[in-house]
């Protein structure tokens, strides 16, 4: 029998908090996507061999291009360097992706590893979550080419970041979760002059079956 | 602050990335064959140039990839960007 062990969120002690009555229209609200599975995967994507597998295992080719991502039903692919890409799923799906993944590139040179425990994701919402970010970001965050279907590493308050934006209103921040504390401490100090709203939970786009917060697993 | 762009990235702030030194430096085959002199060449000695510099830099805070950049020393001019394993451009050597 496998024992029951407690997955916690790197923030969850902040979505514990009960979040804000009343809240200026201005504000941002601010979301941890906590417990979804980051697998990272390396190879040559020239490598036809190596393409192929990655492509059955996620459901879509990687994305190539630089700073681009791709989405997969629910699988986020992120490129992060030429031959590096990081995957979200669903904390659930993680092993079933991973499993995919060695089994396809079995043979392949290549690498694939869960990197789960060592990050999470933030999303912010409002008007002002880009100014927000620049307060503290040295990456030009009204870029032209930064809109739905990009993603940037970078570095906001000195952490380490990799920046998806959600819109015009929205960006998701995935970032080590040794830093999550401190940024988000950061965040809300920064977004003093707007409001701020933490809310419980996932964000709202996230789909209702993804692991909440705080949840058991066997 | 210099903005530096990357060949896979684009331009982005310095400090965005990490420094290598000049580039270039090719580590002797059989260092057991030179003299103390010559190893103390390729470990310390540099070109230290009053113009055109060919140096590397590192996105660490990107991509992470090492690439090479031709830099002017005096008006720190970013002329040239190219990856890893690319020959370096005759007229600066």
């Amino acid at each position: 029998m496998s024992e029951r062990i407690l997955q916690q969120a790197p923030l969850a002690h902040v979505s514990a908090r009960p979040g804000a009555a009343v809240a200026p229209v201005t504000a941002l609200r601010y979301f941890e996507n906590g417990l979804r599975g980051h697998i990272n995967l390396r190879g040559d994507p020239t490598d036809a061999r190596f393409a192929a597998a990655a492509e059955r295992a996620l459901g879509a080719a990687l994305p190539t291009a630089a700073n681009t991502t791709r989405i997969a039903g629910d699988i986020i692919v992120y490129w992060l360097g030429p031959d590096e890409w990081l995957a979200v799923t669903p904390g659930e799906r993680e092993q079933e992706v991973v499993n995919a993944l060695r089994s396809g590139l079995d043979g392949v040179h290549s690498s694939v590893t869960p990197v789960t425990g060592g990050q999470t994701v933030l999303v912010l919402r409002g008007t002002h979550a880009r100014d927000l970010l620049a307060k503290g970001c040295p990456f030009d965050l009204h870029s032209p080419g930064f809109r739905p279907g990009a993603c940037a590493q970078t570095h906001l308050a000195k952490a380490g970041v990799l920046l998806r934006p959600l819109g015009d209103d929205g960006m998701e921040i995935i970032v080590r979760r040794s830093f999550a504390d401190y940024l988000y401490k950061w965040l809300e100090t920064a977004a003093a002059e707007y409001g701020w709203v933490h809310a419980t939970g996932e964000a709202p786009e996230s789909r209702a079956h993804l692991a909440n917060a705080q949840n058991t697993v066997t | 602050m210099l903005i530096i762009p990357c060949p896979w990235c684009g331009p982005r702030e310095q400090t965005e990335f990490a420094y290598g030194g000049e580039a270039h430096i090719v580590r002797p085959k059989d260092p057991d064959a030179l003299s103390d002199e010559q190893w103390g060449d390729y470990v310390f000695m540099r070109r230290n140039p009053k113009g055109r510099l060919l140096e590397q830099w590192a996105h660490a805070f990107g991509c992470r990839r090492w690439f090479n950049v031709e830099r002017d020393t005096v008006s720190y001019a970013i002329t040239r960007v190219y990856k890893p394993g690319e020959p370096a451009p005759e007229e600066a050597r």
